[in-house]
Formats: structure tokens, C-alpha cells, sequence
């Protein structure tokens, strides 16, 4: 029982420790970086540069102000980010020529957004969505927008409510979600678009509007892409179009005419549900659509009572009509653009994967002309805290 | 040279061999029937003392008998030798004249002294010892025997609130220096002829008294016997302390963890008895030692018990979050902000970058400088007389929580940091050296490798906690080994009622602690009694 601390014990553990040390040879988090010796990068941005085919760089990188005592004041004086520009013939080496201007090395974790400009988009995204993908501190959770101008402009328009413009545009398309008429994607989502052989990638368009003196950011709709390319762009109701039949619409505002009287009457949505089934008849395939909505009454501005069986129902088949109207806008758009922004061509690979094979070559001459069936169920649920509409009387 | 350094070693074996003999002829001698040899002798033994008091007197018929009382000033109570032996010898003998011969030692013993303890000895050596400890020694001409009394009564502090391991609920008593207050108290607790104490004297110079206490029926007679037999292999000079003992019995004197509990306050001793645990009294000071001890005993407070369960185990899982948060809250800071960047919330990296902004230091230096600066702050806190100790709190804190910062010197996250991991140390205060110790070593290891340093430095120590025993008390149990019995007193303390049995590791030899179906519900309603 009793152990004393022989020789031998000594070298053993001495040969325990010099393995234990040898463990961290191995592997490890060698990139030892303190927080004041990097630039937090919050939003990147890709042009063409305007007279070489070269990429122009942007990073929008978060600039530190040293709390003085007493903590900071007001946080809106002063400006805290800065956008560095560099070029380069891929983003890798825009990112290592950032480092001419930048004197702390770029760190890509907690980027948010990613903005494609116009030009850009249209030569194809694909060489440059690598450098996303293959460097190891860049997230898959980054919102990808396409910008109707220049992207370094709209990293350049200063934030209202956050610190930087990149945390006010990663807000922004958060927001989306309670009107749904942006085709928000992340990293992710594009890339599993941009593999796939007929779906079409989507991604927010983003543009610089002017309020009064004030410059600010604006969503305005979707763009749309064939392949890697941009190609065209959806408008606000197209889009939501769209997102109807993905099943994105989480909420969102739909306006039909009072039936009886001038005046409208604002439809909140609050659950939709889609289905699209493929049916193959005669080696042609149609898609039958079938989107299920449910919503409440917003509010009125004609002096109807919506509250009986009847009125509701009248309701509800007119909202029925105003989404069936919008995804029929988008189906047309699509189809004109001939971009499968759907997926149909994914639902028919997952049902019909024999037939997929024969019909895949063909997708882009088949797709135009498809036959879409398309039905909108829909139901009001309540009407809100008023039953009654308020009248002079 | 070889030759010579021999001859000095056997030279110094034999001066030691002649003085311990010396030693052995002067206090192993049996005591003579001359009470002016045995006199002479122990005045020789004791030598220019001038606390030893010896008193010598006649008494019995027409003062024919010849006595000496000798004993040590101040450890005896004088009034009752005074009382109970010189008086009644000298005066109270005559009452029984004629009636009485008292004239044997017997006689005196059975008949004249009216003192509790009364034992026999024959050895001067056992005088010597008698009288060191407070007992006062009768020697009388003509007899080989001397009676020695006890009359141990010295100046003592009294049964105070213990100054560590305080209660809002529980009782406020605490052991004292004095060996036999401390036992008593435990007698108080556990009034049970089975308690039993097993004395010992330990130290070759000090010959402190130490008690080994256990219930028998309940503790593990291998445990007993392993507590003797490693007790009687200390062979050193002098017991200070129960911490001499613990050191010397402990099982992982190498370990940074204590394999030895200790416990100021009767009632965790007396419950730790009761849970099959034995506990070494040591003289002389006021902590108990109780063996073995588990790892979780250091997340357990006696007011657990005394409180209700909810609360005492939201309170017991707090304890284990404090111990995570007190070694690795400065690791896991400096991991996060030296190498994992991306692990930090956003908005939360933007305060951490911008309060770093300007500090000099990298991140590990700077948390080695607050948590070097804290334990220094907390040493002269202990050591300082109290007047003091307040002002260097008060000139600790300006200096670190607000000159610091605001200099510029020290980011303002890394003095919260490191206050969260001073106030979380003080939650599990039986660890608190362990928790120094560690924090350290994880701060080095995130330092140099992130979290994948942490990560590294948990696993050693779960390894090294796993393989730590305590007198045959795997220290981890009941979680490694995992007993689900026993699970009712780790993160959760169960309620009284439930807590069936006593710990597998520890009191499995008398394993039920109650009856079951102890629950307390309402009584059942007239008419359907139960049968």
C-alpha cells in the first residue's frame, strides 16, 4: 500500500508528460489571434472593377472605439465601421490584397451578409462563391444579396438603428419574414441551388434609395438567375408569388376590394402550405399546385361586416383569387425567363426518377410551355378585436 | 576518505544508541519503594522547572505516612487537588481514626481521595507522562505504585460558533482545542455505547493525544483497521496539527486533492459517523479529520439537510456550477477571445473588442495578472489583523475594479470575469486550494491552445480524479463508479424520507439508515382506516 516515489515512477512520468506534450503537435488551435489584432469583417461585397476584369472586394470591418470611463455615449457619434476596398483576379487575392490597406488580418466568422453587385451577377457568380465554401472561418448561415447597382455603394450607405449597414441589412432581411416579398437565402440554400442541374438560384435584390436627404438601404423584389447568371428580377408581388408555392410566406398583407362598397380590406396571413405534385400523362408531366392559406382579418376601410358565414366566405374566395393571381404572375415570369425558380424540376426527379433522366436534357425547352394547375384554398379565422366595423353611426 | 566518512557515520549511530539508552534507563525504571529516591529522580527528569509543583506532606496516624503530590501548574486544577486529595488526607483522615486503618495504598485510593479518575502506575516514565498531561501524581513511602489523578483542568477557550463553515439554520457549536470537549460533543449526538473512541498518543516529542472515533456495527472494521495501522506508522517528533496527521495518512500525497476531509462542527462529523465514516480527533485543535472522503462531500453542507429539498438542491447543483465556473470561467475567457472568436456572439464581440482596444497585454496575461493580483489581495485579507484587512480590501478594489480600467490597463469583461471566478471559489470552500491550483493550469492551457488546451486538461483531471482513492473509497463514487442509490445526495439532496440507505461506498456494511414508507401525508379519512 505504502508507494514510494522510486526512479522508475520519475520516468514514467516524465514519458507521460513528453507524450502528453506531443499530443499537441498533432493538432490544436494554433492560430492564436487576440481579439485586438483582427478585423471583424460584418458584411463583404463583390464588383467587377470598372476597367479590368479583375473582382473588386469590400469589406465592411468593425472599427473599435476604445471605452473611455464612464461608458460610451450615445453610440451613434461616431462612426464605428470601416469599409476596405481592394482587387484582385479571384476573392482569395482580393482578401490577401486587402491586407495592403488593412493592418489587421481579416476574420470572416461573423460575417453576415455577402452582396453580389449587378455586373457581377450577370457574368455568373459561381468562380466566387468558392472562396465561400472553401475558407475554413466563413459560415453557411451568410445572406446572399444581389445589389441593383454597385455592392461596394450599398456597404457604403450608412445604418440608421444598428452600428454598421451590414447588421442593418442582416435585420432587414430578417424582418422579410412578416411581409414575405423578398426571396431571402442564405449560403447554404444558394449553393444547394446552384448545384442542383434545373433549379434556379434566387437571392434578394438590394438598392439605394433616397428619403428626403437620407440615403438607405431598400429590398425591392427578387433576382433570378439561370445557372450562375443573373438574369432577370421578380417585382415585390411576383415574388410572393413565388414564395406561395416554396412555402415561405410566414406572414404578409393581402388587399382585395370591399365587394360592396370603395374600400379595401387587408388580409393578414398567418399559416400557408403548399403541395406540388408532378403527374406524368402520356410522357408529358404537369404540375398540379395546391396552396393552403390561413389568416385573419387586419383591418377595413369600408363599413362592411364581414362577421357572417357568407361575407366571410365571399372573403376568403377573394383572397383566394388575389394569390392565385400572384403565382400566376411569377409562373409566367418564371417561364418567360425560363428559370425553374420552383424546383419543378427537382419534384419530378424525387417522383418520377426514371422519366427525370430522359426529361432532364430537355428541361429548358420543357419548361416554358408546362402545363400548371394550380388551386388556392384559403380561410379567414377571425376578425380581430372588432367585430363590427367602425361607422359614423 | 571512504573510511573516514564510515567511521563518523558509526561513530554518530553509536552517540544516538547511548543516548537513547539513557533516555530508557532514566524513564523506563520502575519506581522505588523510597520515596526520597523517587523524588530525587523525577526532579532530576523534570530539572530546573519551575512550573512542576511538588508537595510534600504526612498524614494518616500521628503523621506517620509520608506522601508527594506532584503535578504541572496550570494544567492541573490546584483547587481540586487542593479539595479532593491534600485535604482529605491531611484533615478528613482523622474523622475515620481508630474506625479506618489507612494504611495501604488501596486504602488511600478506595477510601481517601474523592476524585473521579484514580489509576496506578509504576514507571516513572508513566509519572512523567501523567503529570505532563495535566494529571497529578500521588507517591507515597513504601509503595512501588504511584496513584496518579486526574485532575486535567486547564485554561481553555470554551464550545464557540466555528469561525469557517457557517449556517443561517443548523447548530452553532464548534470543537474546541480540547480533545475531550470535542468528543463529548460527539457523545452528544450520538448517544450510543457503540460510538466507540479509540485513543492513541502520536509524536515522539509532542505525544499528542489523538482519538479515533467510529460507530461500531456501522463503519467497516477493514476501514478501522486501515486508520490504526496507518496511524501507528507515524513515527515523527511532533503533531501541530490534525494537518500533520492527514499528510501522513493521506492516500495521494501527490494529488492537488485533499483524500482527507475535515470539519469544524460536530454535527458534519457526527452525521459523517453515522454514515459509516470514522473520524480522528486530534488534541490541540478544533478540525476533525474524517475518513474517507468522497469528491462530492466537498458540494455538500450540512444545511442541506436542515433546509428543505427543493431549495437545497437548487443550491447544491449552484455549488458544482461555481466549481466549473471558478476553474475554468478565466480559461474558458481567454480560449474564447484569443482563439475561438468566432464562438462569441456578435454583439458580444463587439464590447469585448472594443473594451480590449488599447489593453497592452495579451489576453492570457492579462487574466494571470488579475488572478495573481486577487490571490494576493485574498492573502493579506487572511492574514491582516481585521482593522487592516479592511483597508486593503477597500484599496484592492479601487485599484483593480476601477484604476485599472479605467488606465486602460486591464479590459473591463476580464475584471468581471475574474470577480465571478474569486466570489464563485468561495461557494466550495473545502476546495478552495485545489481550485487555485487549477485555474492556473487551465489558464496556461487555454493560453497556449484554446479550448482543445481545456479540453485536454479536463480529461487529465477526470482521469486523475477517477483513479484517486480514499481508504478504499473510490473518490469519485457515486459517480464513478456510478451507484443510482446513491445519486439521492449528489446534484439533488432527496428528501429525508427517501434517502433509504446509506452510501455503497462508504456504509454498506449496516446499509439501511430508515424505514421505508416514511413519507408524512395527511392522516386517511374516518371510516376507511387502513387495515
Amino acid at each position: 500500500m505504502i508507494r514510494t516515489f522510486t526512479k522508475n515512477h520519475i520516468i514514467l512520468s516524465l514519458k507521460m508528460i513528453v507524450c502528453t506534450f506531443l499530443i499537441f503537435n498533432v493538432t490544436g488551435c494554433w492560430s492564436r489571434q487576440e481579439v485586438d489584432s483582427i478585423s471583424i469583417v460584418m458584411g463583404i461585397g463583390l464588383d467587377i472593377a470598372e476597367n479590368s476584369e479583375q473582382v473588386r472586394f469590400t469589406a465592411q470591418v468593425f472599427k473599435p472605439v476604445e471605452q473611455k470611463e464612464g461608458g460610451r455615449e450615445g453610440g451613434g457619434g461616431e462612426v464605428s465601421f470601416w469599409n476596405v476596398e481592394s482587387s484582385g483576379e479571384t476573392v482569395s487575392s482580393a482578401v490577401q490584397s486587402a491586407l495592403h490597406e488593412a493592418p489587421r488580418e481579416l476574420y470572416f466568422s461573423h460575417n453576415q451578409i455577402v452582396i453580389f453587385g449587378q455586373n457581377l451577377a450577370k457574368n455568373g457568380i459561381l468562380p466566387h462563391m468558392d472562396f465561400f465554401v472553401r475558407e475554413h472561418s466563413n459560415r453557411l448561415t451568410i445572406q446572399v444579396l444581389v445589389a441593383k447597382n454597385q455592392a461596394g455603394e450599398i456597404l457604403a450607405t450608412p445604418a440608421h438603428l444598428e452600428k454598421m449597414p451590414a447588421l442593418d441589412m442582416r435585420d432587414l432581411i430578417e424582418a422579410q419574414t412578416e411581409v414575405s416579398q423578398s426571396g431571402t437565402v442564405n449560403l447554404k440554400q444558394i449553393m444547394t441551388r446552384l448545384m442542383s442541374t434545373t433549379t434556379a438560384p434566387i437571392a434578394p435584390l438590394i438598392e439605394v434609395s433616397e428619403q428626403g436627404s437620407e440615403q438607405t438601404v431598400r429590398l425591392s423584389g427578387t433576382a433570378v438567375f439561370k445557372k450562375d447568371k443573373l438574369v432577370g428580377e421578380l417585382d415585390q408581388r411576383e415574388t410572393r408569388g413565388m414564395l406561395w408555392v416554396l412555402g415561405e410566406v410566414r406572414r404578409g398583407v393581402i388587399e382585395v376590394a370591399c365587394p360592396e362598397s370603395g374600400g379595401k380590406v387587408a388580409l393578414i396571413t398567418i399559416l400557408s402550405k403548399p403541395k406540388v405534385v408532378p403527374v406524368e400523362e402520356h410522357g408529358k408531366v404537369k404540375i398540379i399546385i395546391d396552396v393552403k392559406e390561413e389568416g385573419i382579418l387586419g383591418s377595413q376601410s369600408c363599413p362592411e361586416n364581414f362577421s357572417s358565414p357568407e361575407k366571410n366566405k365571399q372573403l376568403e374566395e377573394m383572397k383566394a383569387d388575389a394569390i392565385h393571381q400572384e403565382i400566376r404572375k411569377a409562373i409566367t415570369k418564371a417561364q418567360e425567363l425560363n428559370a425553374d425558380i420552383f424546383g419543378f424540376g427537382d419534384a419530378v426527379h424525387r417522383k418520377y426518377p426514371k422519366l427525370w433522366k430522359q426529361l432532364e436534357q430537355d428541361w429548358d425547352t420543357i419548361f416554358p410551355d408546362m402545363e400548371i394547375d394550380l388551386a388556392v384554398e384559403t380561410i379567414v379565422r377571425n376578425e380581430g378585436r372588432a367585430s363590427e366595423p367602425l361607422t359614423e353611426e | 576518505m571512504i573510511h573516514f566518512l564510515k567511521k563518523i557515520i558509526q561513530s554518530r549511530k553509536m552517540s544516538k544508541q547511548v543516548i537513547d539508552q539513557g533516555a530508557a534507563s532514566s524513564s523506563q525504571a520502575l519506581l522505588s519503594r523510597q520515596l526520597a529516591h523517587n523524588v530525587e529522580r523525577l526532579m532530576q527528569v523534570f530539572g530546573a522547572s519551575n512550573d512542576i509543583v511538588l508537595r510534600e506532606f504526612s498524614f494518616g496516624h500521628e503523621g506517620k505516612m509520608q506522601g508527594a503530590v506532584l503535578y504541572v501548574e496550570g494544567l492541573a486544577n490546584k483547587l481540586l487537588i487542593n479539595e479532593s486529595l491534600i485535604k482529605p488526607l491531611m484533615y478528613d483522615i482523622h474523622i475515620f481514626e481508630g474506625r479506618l486503618e489507612v494504611t495501604t495504598l488501596e486504602a488511600v485510593k478506595s477510601c481517601m481521595i474523592s476524585l473521579g479518575g484514580v489509576e496506578e502506575a509504576t514507571t516513572l516514565e508513566s509519572v512523567v507522562d501523567a503529570c505532563l498531561s495535566g494529571d497529578a501524581v500521588l507517591i507515597i513511602q513504601g509503595f512501588e505504585k504511584a496513584l496518579v489523578l486526574n485532575t486535567k483542568g486547564w485554561e481553555d477557550r470554551g464550545v464557540e460558533e466555528p469561525k469557517t463553515e457557517s449556517v443561517v439554520r443548523g447548530p452553532r457549536e464548534g470543537f474546541t482545542e480540547n480533545l475531550r470537549i470535542n468528543t463529548s460533543l460527539l457523545r452528544r449526538k450520538i448517544k450510543n455505547p457503540n460510538l466507540t473512541l479509540e485513543p492513541l498518543k502520536i509524536g515522539k516529542k509532542t505525544k499528542t493525544d489523538v482519538c479515533m472515533m467510529y460507530l461500531k456495527g456501522v463503519v467497516n472494521p477493514r476501514l478501522v483497521e486501515e486508520i490504526r495501522r496507518r496511524l501507528n506508522r507515524i513515527d515523527t517528533d511532533a503533531i501541530m496539527e490534525s494537518g500533520y496527521i492527514e499528510q501522513f495518512i493521506e492516500d495521494a500525497p501527490h494529488s492537488i486533492f485533499p483524500t482527507v476531509a475535515n470539519s469544524e462542527k460536530p454535527d458534519v462529523v457526527a452525521a459523517k459517523i453515522l454514515e459509516g465514516r470514522a473520524a480522528i480527533i486530534v488534541d490541540g485543535t478544533p478540525f476533525v479529520l474524517t475518513v474517507p472522503m468522497l469528491f462530492i462531500e466537498n458540494f455538500q453542507s450540512a444545511e442541506d439537510y436542515y433546509s428543505r429539498p427543493y431549495f437545497a438542491s437548487l443550491i447544491r447543483m449552484l455549488r458544482f456550477g461555481c466549481y466549473g465556473i471558478t476553474i475554468l470561467a478565466p480559461a474558458i475567457y481567454v480560449a474564447l477571445t484569443t482563439f475561438h472568436q468566432e464562438l462569441i456572439p456578435t454583439p458580444l464581440l463587439f464590447t469585448l473588442a472594443s473594451s480590449r482596444e488599447g489593453v497592452p497585454f495579451p489576453a492570457m496575461l492579462e487574466a494571470l495578472v488579475m488572478l495573481v493580483a486577487f490571490e494576493i489581495l485574498r492573502e493579506a485579507g487572511i492574514r491582516l489583523p481585521r482593522p487592516v484587512g479592511s483597508a486593503i480590501s477597500i484599496v484592492g478594489a479601487l485599484i483593480i475594479g476601477e484604476s485599472a480600467v479605467a488606465a486602460g490597463l486591464i479590459g473591463a469583461p476580464m475584471v468581471i470575469v475574474v470577480a465571478l471566478t474569486a466570489v464563485s471559489s468561495f461557494v466550495v470552500p473545502a476546495q478552495t486550494d485545489s481550485e487555485s491550483i487549477l485555474r492556473y493550469i487551465f489558464l496556461f492551457l487555454a493560453g497556449v491552445m484554446g479550448g482543445f488546451g481545456v479540453a485536454v486538461g479536463m480529461l487529465g483531471l477526470f482521469i486523475h480524479l477517477a483513479g484517486l482513492r480514499s481508504f478504499g473509497a473510490p473518490y469519485l463514487s457515486p459517480l464513478a463508479p456510478l451507484s443510482v442509490h446513491d445519486q439521492k445526495d449528489v446534484f439533488i439532496r432527496a428528501p429525508l424520507w427517501a434517502m433509504l440507505t446509506r452510501p455503497r461506498a462508504i456504509g454498506w456494511r449496516d446499509p439501511e439508515r430508515e424505514h421505508f414508507r416514511l413519507e408524512p401525508s395527511p392522516p386517511d379519512k374516518g371510516g376507511k382506516s387502513s387495515k
